[in-house]
Formats: C-alpha cells, structure tokens, sequence
C-alpha cells in the first residue's frame, strides 16, 4: 500500500505479509555392490544390497510489517518487524521477532556540495535475523542400530533441549558511496558490526552421563567486526583506448566474546580468540637420548592465528583498445593460519623430501633423518595462508559488427582467459588454500591430502542470435 | 476514500495476525520418524531392543578397548603412522593428557554403556513394574552394567564411580564391580537365566581377583560351569552389525605383534605364498602355541613402512568375534588363587586344564619340584597365551609390577582418565589426576 500521506513531499509505502515455509528433506539410498559382470546396472542386479533413508522436517511461519518513507527525492527510511515462529524452537521458547530500521541520505541532491563531488550518498542500517536450530535438535531421542549381528537394538542418541532459541544476529552497518570528477573517481566505503547472541553450540556430555550427541544450547555472543573498500578510477579516456584500474580491500576479525560459562571441549569456540582458531602444541626443546634424537613439545597447545583471512585485497585493470579488452586480477590475502597435515603425513610415511634428503645412499636412516621424523611424529604443522594470487589474466576481441551481421549474429565476443595462473606463498605446501579433503565446510583451519586449485585456461565464444 | 482503505488494510493486518497466530500452534509441529522419543521406548514391544541396545553398545567397544590396552602392553606395538597410537605404545602418555588421544573415546562409551544400562533399567522398572526385577531382560542390562564398570577399572587408573560424579581409582571401580555383578546374580538368578547367571558370576570372579577377594575369586570361578564362553560379537557388514572387531587380522597394519615376541614367531615358511599361518610359541616346550595366531609374510612392514608388521591372526576378519570370558578364563583364576595359597599343585592342575586341552593341545606341566616363582611364571605364560589379545596384558603386566621389566621405565602403567570426561564432567578440574603411575 502506497500512501501520500498529508505533509508535504513525504511519502510511505507500508507492506505487510506472512508467510509459511515448510521444508521436508527425503534422503533414499539404494547400494549395490558386487555385480555379475558388465551389462547391469541396477541395485537389484548386484549380490549385496543395501539401503538408506533420511529425514527432516522443518516448518517456519512468520509475519512481516515494513514502511519505507521517503523525505523528498534525497531522505529515505524504512522501519520493519518480523515475528516468526519455527518448528526446530524448544517446546519452551515461543515467537521470536526481528526488527529493522535503514536510512540513505543522498547529500549530493542539495546541491551544496562542491561541484568537483559529482554525487554522494551516506546510509546506515540496523537489523537483526534469526538462525533456527537443526530441525529435530530439541527432541531427546534414541536411535535404533543394529547390534551384534543383524539384531536390532536402541541407542540413547540425542539430549535435546526444550529451551532451544535462535541464534539472533544484530547488524549495524554504515557506508557512503560517490564519485568525483563527474564519477571518474567512484569509490564505495562500508564499515559493520554484528553481534551474534545465542549462539547454538553443540556442548558434550560428560560421557558418563550418555548420549553421544552434542547437546544443543543457546550460549554467549560471538562478534564481527569488519570493513570494505572499493575505488574505481577511469584513468584514461580516448577514442579507442581506455583504462580503467579498480582496487578493492576488506577486513574482518571475529571474536568470541562469552561462551556463557561452558566448558567446550577443544579450542575450536574460546572466549577471546576467533571461532575455529588454529592451535597446536609447539615444540619446547631438543636433547639426545640414547643416542635418538628428541624433540619434545608443550603440553598445551598455544594460539596462532585466524582460520580466515584479516585483510583480503583485490587490484584489477582492464583497458579496452579498439575491439580487444585486456583484464588482469591479482588479489592477496593475509592473517589466516591452518593446521597443514600433509607436511608431517608425508614425513611419516617417508617420502617427503625433507626427510629423504638426509638419508643414507642404501636408503638406512641418520641422525638428522630421525630428527626429522621424530618432530614431526609429534607436531602438527601450522602454515599460514598469506599469499598473492594471480587470479585471473583474459584478453576479449569484439568481433566487427560487419562480420558478426553477416552471418545474422549479435555482438560476438571471443575471449581467452586463465585463472589461478600464479600464486606466491611461504607455506610447505602445493597450494595455502587448500582445506581438508572431503571435510565439512567449518574444518577451516585445517588442510589434509588437498589437490591445489587448478589452473584454468578458458576460450570462449559469446554470441546472439 | 483514503481513510477508509487505511481502516480496511489495519483490520486486515488484525485478522490476518489472528488466524496466523491460532493455526501456527499445528503448523509448527514435527515429527522425527528416524529415532524414538523417551515416552516411545516404554512399550513393553521394544524393551528387547532397548537391552539389545545396551549390551550392543558395550561389545561395540570392548574391542577398542582390547586394541588399546594391548598398545600399551608388551602383546602388540604401533606401526602406524598416529601419534596417538605411538603416545601409546611408547607408554608416554599421562593423566590430564593434553589431547583426547585414542584412549579417550574407549573410556567414554565404556561410560555410555553404563549410563545406558542404568536408563534401561530405570525404563525396565518404569514399564514391567514389581516384574523388571525378576526378568531377563533386567539381568541382562544389570550385567552389562556391572562389566562396563569392571573393564573400565582393569583399562583405566581413574573413572567416575557414577554419572557425572568425581575421580575415583580403578581399585574403587572393582569394588564396585563386584557390588553390581552381586546384585545382577541375584537378578539373573531369579530369572532363572544361566547365561546371565554365568556371565556375572565370571564377572564377579574377575573383579574379586582384581580387588583382591581371593577366595571369593576362587569360589565364583569354581562356580562357572565347563565350556561356558561369552564373546563380543562384530560383523563385516555395518549396515547389519555395529562396526567390526577393531583387533582384526590386518587393520590397516597399523599394530602388530609386539618386538619382543618376534623371535618366537617361528618365520622359516615366510617366503612361502601364501605364507602359513604362523604362531608365538610356547616358551616351555618351543611348539607353536595355536592360542596366539601370527602372520608375518617375509618383508611385511607396517603402514609407517618401517616396522615390521606380524598381524595379530587370531582375529581373521572384521567379524572375529572376541572372548570376554570363559571358564577357561575362570581356570586361569583358580590357578592363580592356588598359587597366592601356595597350593602349587592345585595350581598347576588348573593351568593344565587349559593347557592340554584344545586349541592349545601341548604337553602338561609337571608339578613335581616347582618353586612359588616357577609356577608364577607359568601362570604369566599361560594367562598370555589363553588370554592372548583379550585385553587381560596391560592389569597383569601392572598388577604383578612388571611393566619395568617387560616395557622399560617411564611407561604409564595404566591409561588416563578420559580428556571428555575431565573437561564436561562438572566434578573434575584438569590438573588433579593421580595417575597413571608410571613404571
């Protein structure tokens, strides 16, 4: 609904709706192993057979109420509330609401400003949102296993907790964008907040008082706290050539500020550092031992560093000249650590060449070569990601508009392009971003047998018709 | 016109907040059709499975916990490529141990099963009523109980004696082994079931020797009829059994027969493929003892490719299923409750019992001019080879103070208390364990 409401040169458009999102998740597996031989290929073709099911239901319903007012052509503002309600909250909690509020301010509308801003434009916002719960974390359940052999049998599974929240997410944000020199000098500007308050973390039981799964609990405030910039900068302009140069940095640190006076096992969520920060014991001295070499270690771990990078920063150029575009991308990312397996896995199966250089011609070991495998037998490696990264590199000819329409096509572009060409690093690995292999997406601060990003080499043809 | 739209969209958001707000309650209702919730599981139909259950889960550790004892005995060492598995095979690991380790998750699900015992039989009660208390289906999970405690003191120096309750030391978790293996006799007994009759008598039998009750030991043991045997069962396939026998013949060559017995492996076939089925002999007579089946094909390293790898062979596959106990078990207790009387004679009777029987089929000892230290010794030898990679290694080797001797100094004697435990049991703080001593 649009109003005009009965002041000068303000105006509201008021939404409202609710909504309802049910979302069933099915997962039927069928698996065949052993077939005769070639020419079948269905399950039931195969000697062994099994199956498999999942399930998951989860249903949110929820009410919105938004205005949006507008102050003439330069002031706007909106205000809104959500209430939600979901099937994954504890039987205790009931509707949660979210409220918003935003307001943009396009100064360069008052013409004040002098002439050599060509526009400009501040904002901020205020929001919160809301993470529900894995779909039946609040129930406490017992699962049924087969035990012995093929008897079935009832474990104790998951606690679940009634007073199960979502985790609520409140983000303030404040930027301003605008150009100079008639926008040939555009830059964009962006810093944020967000507090994230009942965080759902999985806290173990004792094992002593059962149930194997994690009990889900709402716990402490974890923040971040992060910028971006951007400039885009025209640098040439002629008749058949321009350059335009772009340079893009952001930050972020992340801070888990209370966990709520739990204990969580490992380093992973600790009061003080970021979430999934990388620790390992480290070595604290080196004696001969009957004659062997021996490293010995701290017998806690320390911290290193973030699992994700505090500065990322991209700087690309594409200049046109006549119908050929070039564009390069280099971008570099510093302040992240991991936990690199690969480095002491390859040690310890002895084929890494830090350990083979120090071996004897007839293969036997040395002192330095049991040295080497010892400390490695008893630390982790943690490298740091910090690397520059040729990211891209394409060049583009536009075909002649003479060609392309006598062949009846559009605007035919034909573009060869490389990707990941090149990247510098100090990590005793084949490539700092490698994550841990097959892992789940929060196993950051970690990689293990990880193939390197690949090389991509592209060419392409765009056309209409 | 203006105010009037204004009036109906208000009145709209009003009604469509309240039907919203009245239909959410059924709206927002699930069910997970995958496990059962608590109230579900007091149906008397599935109370089988709730004690299946838990014996279930305690056979699907008790082979972790055989595999990671004998790491630290002299029966098997790590040739893999783990630190936790070298942590413990060199013996250097110690209480309020900085990582989980390998020992850790075994000590947990040890715990597990026994809180899952415990809220069986509070279901068992709940449902059957007055009944539970004379049903097998209570024996069986009083049973369980009773022996997750009993392996849980005889693998490690400290465990909490309840739920969530504070460090105690494994001579308190064998008397209180023998407390409940008592009360789950009387159950089993009332039920009229022998095999929970028997699984608890030689659990109780067990633990008395442990806790030094010898006579009692003796008298439970003498107890046991001939030819009982309990084993934990495992399959290959997982999708029809928990997963396999952890101590299988190969296991990725990650932990084989210890160096100290590989010179009594006799090797002279091991070029042969495939090569024969090799064994540890027997020190008194040098004849291969069938009990402790090795496999060490010449040049056969372990995962680490360093160290030579002699599969432990006793377990062909997977599904080799372990024995927990038996009365040849039962045997080896009298002998030694014998021996502690100075009956050697008796003693040496009841290791012979074993001896010249099958599988191990070798001559008898001769009683006949035997002093206390040689009976001893051949008590130790047989209780190794009866008991060959059932765990029963790392309590004796520390029991009869030989870890020393056998391992070397600076070994930790038993295993720590569980790094899940100490940091998620609000009754323990890091820092205040007592133990493992070391040798």
């Amino acid at each position: 609904m649009t109003f005009t409401l009965p002041f000068k040169k303000i105006g509201s458009d008021l939404s409202f709706g609710a909504q309802a999102l049910k979302e069933v998740a099915r997962l039927n597996m069928a698996v065949g192993n052993t077939f005769a031989g070639p020419g079948v290929s269905t399950v039931s073709a195969a000697s062994t057979t099994t199956g498999a099911e999942g399930y998951s239901e989860k249903t949110n319903a929820g009410f919105h109420l938004q205005d949006r007012l507008s102050f003439g052509q330069a002031l706007f503002t909106t205000f809104g509330v959500r209430l939600d309600g979901n099937s994954a909250f504890g039987e205790n909690y009931g509707f949660t609401t979210y409220p918003k509020a935003d307001v943009s301010w396009i100064v360069s509308e008052h013409g004040f400003l002098p002439s050599v801003i060509s526009s400009l434009k501040v904002r901020s916002a205020f929001g919160q949102a809301g993470k529900s719960p894995g779909a039946f974390d609040k129930f406490t359940t017992f699962a049924a296993r087969s035990v012995f052999t093929g008897t079935p049998g009832v474990l104790p599974d998951n606690p679940g907790n009634a007073d199960l929240r979502p985790e609520r997410t409140t983000e303030i944000e404040g930027g301003l964008e605008g150009g100079l020199f008639s926008d040939r000098l555009g830059f964009d500007l962006t810093t944020y907040w967000n507090f994230t308050k009942d965080a759902i973390v999985g806290v173990p039981n004792a094992p002593s008082q059962g149930f194997s799964a994690s009990r889900k609990v709402n716990i402490g405030r974890v923040d971040n706290h992060g910028w971006e910039a951007s400039i885009n900068y025209l640098a040439l302009s002629m008749k058949r050539f321009d350059w335009t140069t772009n340079l893009r940095l952001d930050g972020n640190h992340n801070n888990v500020v209370s966990v709520g006076g739990v204990i969580l096992a490992g380093n992973a969520v600790r009061e003080g550092y970021p979430v999934q920060g990388v620790w390992s014991r480290t070595a604290t001295g080196f004696s001969v031992v009957n004659g062997k070499p021996v490293t010995t270690r701290s017998d806690t771990a320390v911290y290193f560093g973030p699992p994700l990078p505090t500065l990322n920063a991209g700087f690309g150029n594409t200049v046109h000249f006549g119908p050929f575009q070039a564009y390069a991308l280099l971008s570099v990312a510093r302040g992240a650590s991991f936990s690199n397996g690969d480095r002491p896995y390859r040690v310890r199966q002895g084929g890494a060449d830090e350990l083979l250089q120090f071996l004897n011609p007839d293969g036997t070991s040395t002192f330095k070569a049991d040295s080497v495998s010892q400390y490695w037998s008893i630390l982790d490696a943690i490298e740091t990601r910090n690397s520059a990264r040729l990211r891209e590199v394409s060049l583009t000819y536009t075909l002649p508009e003479w060609l392309s329409s006598k062949y009846k096509f559009g605007r035919t572009l034909l573009t060869f392009s490389g990707q990941n060409l090149m990247w510098w690093d100090h990590c005793h690995c084949f490539d700092p971003d490698m994550n841990w292999a097959g892992g789940d997406p929060f196993g950051i601060g970690s990689g293990f047998l990880a193939q390197p990003s690949p090389r991509v080499f592209r060419l392409s043809l765009r056309t209409r018709f | 016109m203006r105010n009037t739209t204004m009036r109906i969209s208000v009145w709209a958001v009003a009604g469509l907040a309240a039907v919203f707000g009245s239909s959410c309650k059924d709206i927002l209702k699930v069910t997970d059709p995958q496990t059962f919730s608590t109230t579900a599981l007091d149906d008397p139909a599935v109370l089988q499975a709730v004690t299946n259950g838990v014996e279930g889960q305690l056979q699907q550790i008790y082979d972790d916990a055989v595999l990671t004892t004998e790491l630290l005995s002299d029966e098997i060492e790590d040739t893999s490529t783990w630190i936790d598995f070298a942590d413990i095979s060199t013996g250097r690991i110690r209480g309020d141990w900085a990582t989980g380790g390998q020992f850790s998750g075994v000590q947990d699900e040890l715990l597990r099963a026994r809180f899952s015992a415990q809220d069986a039989a509070a279901r068992l009660t709940r449902v059957m009523g007055d009944a539970a208390s004379k049903s097998k289906l209570m024996a069986q999970v009083k049973t369980v109980e009773a022996w997750a405690d009993l392996i849980n003191g005889m693998s490690f120096c400290e465990s909490p004696l309840v739920p969530g309750g504070p460090r105690a030391p494994d001579t308190e978790m064998y008397k209180q082994a023998v407390t409940k293996m008592t009360d789950a006799l009387a159950v089993a007994t009332t039920a009229n079931s022998p095999e929970w009759v028997n699984f608890a008598r030689a659990g109780r039998a067990r633990a008395n020797l442990l806790a030094g009750n010898y006579d009692a030991a003796l008298s439970d043991a003498q107890g046991v009829p001939a030819g009982f045997i309990k084993q934990a069962l495992y399959g290959e396939n997982s999708s029809t059994s928990l997963p396999g026998n952890q101590m299988h013949q190969n296991r990725n060559r990650s932990a084989g027969l210890r160096r100290l017995f590989w010179s009594m492996v006799d090797t002279s076939q091991n070029a042969t493929a495939p090569t024969p089925l090799q064994y540890v002999k027997d020190p008194w007579t040098q004849q291969a003892d069938p009990r402790m089946a090795v496999l060490h094909p010449r040049g056969r390293l372990g995962v680490n490719n360093s160290t030579s790898f002699f599969s432990i062979d006793k377990y062909s596959d997977r599904s080799g299923p372990i024995t927990m106990t038996s009365k040849r078990e039962m045997n080896l207790i009298e002998a030694e409750v014998q021996w502690r009387k100075g009956d050697l004679p008796a003693a040496i009777a009841a290791l012979n019992r074993n001896r010249t029987a099958a599988p191990a089929n070798l001559p008898a000892f001769t009683a006949t001019g035997l002093s206390a230290q040689d009976v001893f010794d051949r008590l130790l030898s047989e209780r190794m080879a009866e008991l060959f990679t059932e765990g029963h290694r790392m309590t004796d080797l520390d029991r009869f103070n030989l870890v020393t001797s056998k391992l070397g100094a600076g070994r930790a004697r038993k295993l720590p208390l569980s790094r899940n435990e100490i940091l998620n049991n609000v009754n323990m703080k890091q820092g205040q364990a007592k133990c493992p001593a070391i040798s």
